[in-house]
């Protein structure tokens, strides 16, 4: 699943940003919004159930015998990039 | 178990996270051994065993091969059962809003984009924008007229100049200093009053380092709903477009290998309103790389 995720995500995360140009005349204040917003193809890696909290992280992965996967940023992955 | 942190968190303030994250990841990373950055992809266990680092992100294959590699190694070599902590520590800071603040989900893109932009220059910014009770009551009370026009609070709209108005679209940025503010004006107008009431915003902003060489210039039009009965905001959508020039820190570095250079580029930015697991538990960029009252009532000019 994550790995699925993970390459179809990030690939079209990446290729697909620029679609969706819109004229800019005579659009509405949502019609806008909507422009900038990701699409669901682009919003596939957060699919992934990722763990914010490292405590949490740990106990579960200990719980479910599971390693595990560590995504660290400057700037946080999920919402600061 | 996927995990995704920011190295505030984990690495680079005193914490018990630190005290688990550091040893684990030096022992992978030399680039941390050598005091440069934790950032990348690990694979460990619960008790501290690390079973690899990998940093070229951008790669999804290498990626895959990256995770398959270090399982195997987890699978060899498997953790030993450990005492954890029960309690998290990211309540020791001000990560999550307090009641009453709306969090805004911010987006951005280089718009329109060039034909031959690289990959990173298609990706999209994102961060969430706090907007704060005391705004919220600040706006409540001179809404009370249709139709009447009023000045948006200052510190949200210089928090929107200085924080979320920035060329994150290639990475991290940051953010602009209280001297870099040129104009940050909101002004909002009363479409319909009442207990539920609609009102409209729009504002001029421009930001400029002293050289001139780095800056952002756009307008921002937005609409909000507030309940006035309970002082909440129901739904806040905004668009900001502008035009970019130079870049942020690490983009700056990036600005030289970019079409374009330094620019200008243009940037657009969508704002809307969210009220989801992510808008509860991750804090706006600037709440990393500031104090709480820098981002709450940023400063600017000789303030």
């Amino acid at each position: 699943m994550i790995r699925t995720i993970i390459v179809f995500g990030f690939a079209l995360t990446l290729l697909g940003a620029a679609s969706a140009q819109e004229a800019k005349t005579a659009l509405s204040l949502d019609e806008k919004v909507a422009s900038v917003r990701p699409s669901e193809q682009e919003e596939r890696w957060m699919q992934i159930p990722w763990q914010t909290d490292l405590v949490e992280a740990r106990a579960e992965a200990q719980r479910q015998g599971k390693p595990l996967f560590l995504w660290i940023m400057d700037g946080h992955p999920l919402a600061c990039v | 178990m996927p995990y995704a942190g920011e190295c505030q968190e984990v690495y680079r303030r005193a914490s018990p996270l630190k005290d688990w994250f550091v040893p684990m990841a030096s022992s992978v990373n030399p680039r941390l051994a050598r005091g440069e950055t934790a950032q990348g992809y690990y694979v460990a266990g619960p008790d501290g065993k690390a079973y690899g680092w990998y940093h070229r992100q951008r790669d999804p294959l290498q990626v895959l091969q990256f995770i398959d590699g270090a399982a195997a190694k987890y699978r060899g070599d498997p953790p030993t059962k450990t005492a954890l902590p029960k309690d998290s520590v990211r309540t020791e800071r001000n990560l999550t809003p307090a009641a009453g603040t709306t969090v805004v989900r911010v987006f951005s893109r280089i718009r329109p984009l060039p034909a031959d932009a690289d990959a990173m220059s298609r990706s999209i910014g994102r961060d969430h924008l706090w907007v704060y009770p005391h705004e919220i009551k600040a706006i409540a009370e001179a809404s009370r007229e249709a139709g009447a026009s009023f000045s948006m609070p200052k510190s949200l709209a210089v928090r929107l100049a200085r924080f979320h108005l920035v060329s994150n679209v290639r990475g991290q940025p940051t953010s602009w200093g209280p001297d870099e503010v040129r104009k940050a004006e909101l002004t909002g107008k009363v479409v319909t009053a009442g207990g539920s009431r609609t009102i409209s915003f729009g504002g001029d902003f421009e930001t400029a380092s002293k050289d001139e060489v780095h800056g952002f210039k756009g307008r921002v039009e937005g609409q909000l709903t507030l309940d006035a009965a309970v002082g909440k905001l129901t739904r806040f959508r905004a668009y900001a477009e502008g035009e970019g020039r130079g870049n942020h820190a690490w983009n700056r570095r990036a600005g030289e290998r970019v079409r374009g250079g330094l620019g200008p580029f243009p940037l657009v930015f969508a704002f809307v309103d969210v009220n989801d697991n992510l808008a509860k538990t991750l804090p706006p960029a600037g709440l990393y790389y500031s104090t709480p009252e820098g981002y709450e009532r940023p400063r600017v000019g000789g303030e």
